[in-house]
């Protein structure tokens, strides 16, 4: 049971861990290692209580610290323009950047989940794609539309090329071709039902997605390769929340939602984070004393 | 600064200046301690927390002081105490919070008549 609870803490602790590294520079400075501190004196205790206990104060903590990291990055923003304001050469418009941010972030996030909801209305327009045998060939078509919607999102705030439409197909197809070379006894052994394996398999998804994404966006944005870290986090971690807490098997439509949600806002979180600190485009944020 | 600009207080901010009414704590032993004075109602997530005490070091309602007992070569702990103006907006507050209960229970003494 302790071993459930471990297997349970230590993601979230890691998770936890990179997510704190999204908070702004004064602030980790500030109360980086307080917050670590407390974060794992409260798991710790919360451990004690269960693994129930566990799961619902973890996904509290986590989600105030997004909420959080939000915030800081607002008010770290607002502060900045406030220096703009007084300072003499503050040329740059701080409201149209903080604008950009959030819209961008909300845009995105409203782009996913149009995406999904497009993936979910295929079958009911096109009927015929029920019928599609081929396993690679379907995945390839229905999510199309989500990558479509990814794109014609960042179209909106970046020159993003028009092959970002084909990573998340492509990163299937490439899934699939891994999945074939790994050998059939090494398949064996592993038990495909179980939430370590499903995890990892998510995670390698997430990862592929990050990296075709990834050779995009660092044309556009400097430390770009914290795409990487997102894609990856945002798919594995959600689906293995919702293995974990059994959500999956409850009710398929809430933990599907779930799992979009999750993935939708780390890789906005992460987006937001790459504009805020855009430096390719040649548009930089004023440098605060 | 006059403190009555400050208010309402959100219900944090007031459990979070509360705790430090009697003494100046770390951040473990707010969360603590909330979660007793209010029975368990305001639970207080860590970073919910740092953002609050963030904006109120910047706001000058509290300071920051090392821990002098917590000194034993390892890393010194961070009390948050309040300060002068951190205690008159608690002050006023609950001031503000007993005038409202005033209001309420002379309204009900009249309908009860």
């Amino acid at each position: 049971m302790r071993n459930s609870r471990q297997f349970i803490r230590i993601p979230i602790i890691r998770l936890y861990g990179y997510l704190l590294l999204l908070y702004p520079h004064r602030f980790r400075t500030e109360f980086m290692e307080e917050i670590w501190e407390v974060f794992l004196k409260v798991t710790l205790e919360a451990e004690q209580g269960g693994a129930l206990r566990l799961v619902r104060i973890s996904l509290r903590e986590l989600i105030a610290l997004v909420i959080s990291i939000f915030h800081e990055r607002m008010d770290e923003d607002r502060s900045r323009l406030d220096q703009s304001i007084t300072s003499k050469d503050g040329r740059w418009s701080m409201t149209s950047k903080l604008a950009t941010i959030s819209k961008s972030f909300m845009i995105w996030i409203v782009a996913n989940i149009l995406g999904i909801g497009a993936v979910a209305a295929l079958p009911i327009m096109f009927p015929s794609l029920m019928s599609i045998d081929n396993e690679v060939l379907a995945v390839f078509i229905v999510s199309i539309p989500i990558s479509l919607a990814q794109w014609l999102a960042l179209r909106t705030f970046s020159k993003t090329s028009v092959l970002w439409i084909f990573t998340i197909p492509v990163s299937f197809i490439l899934y699939f071709l891994i999945y074939r070379f790994i050998p059939e006894g090494l398949r064996n052994i592993a038990d495909s039902e179980s939430i370590a394996v499903l995890t990892s398999i998510n995670l390698l998804i997430g990862f592929i997605i990050g990296l075709l994404q990834w050779l995009i966006l660092r044309r556009q944005f400097a430390r770009s390769a914290l795409w990487l870290l997102g894609s990856t986090a945002g798919v594995g971690f959600s689906f293995w929340l919702i293995l974990a807490t059994d959500l999956i098997n409850q009710s398929g439509i809430l933990a599907f939602i779930v799992a979009i949600l999750i993935y939708t806002v780390t890789t906005g979180l992460v987006l937001s984070w790459l504009i805020a600190n855009r430096t390719k485009s040649g548009e930089t944020l004023p440098v605060s004393s | 600064m006059n403190e009555k600009e400050y208010l309402p207080l959100t219900e944090t901010s007031f459990f979070i200046l509360l705790s430090l009414a009697t003494s100046p704590k770390h951040g473990y032993a707010i969360i603590k301690e909330v979660d007793v004075m209010s029975d368990q109602r305001v639970i207080l997530a860590t970073g919910t927390l740092y953002s609050a005490l963030r904006r109120m070091l910047d706001d000058g309602w509290i300071t920051r002081v090392n821990d002098i007992s917590s000194e034993d070569g390892a890393r010194v702990r961070k009390l948050y105490r309040l300060t002068e103006l951190g205690q008159r907006i608690l002050h006023a507050e609950t001031e503000r919070i007993q005038k409202l209960a005033g209001l309420t229970q002379l309204r009900d003494a009249r309908e009860e008549r």
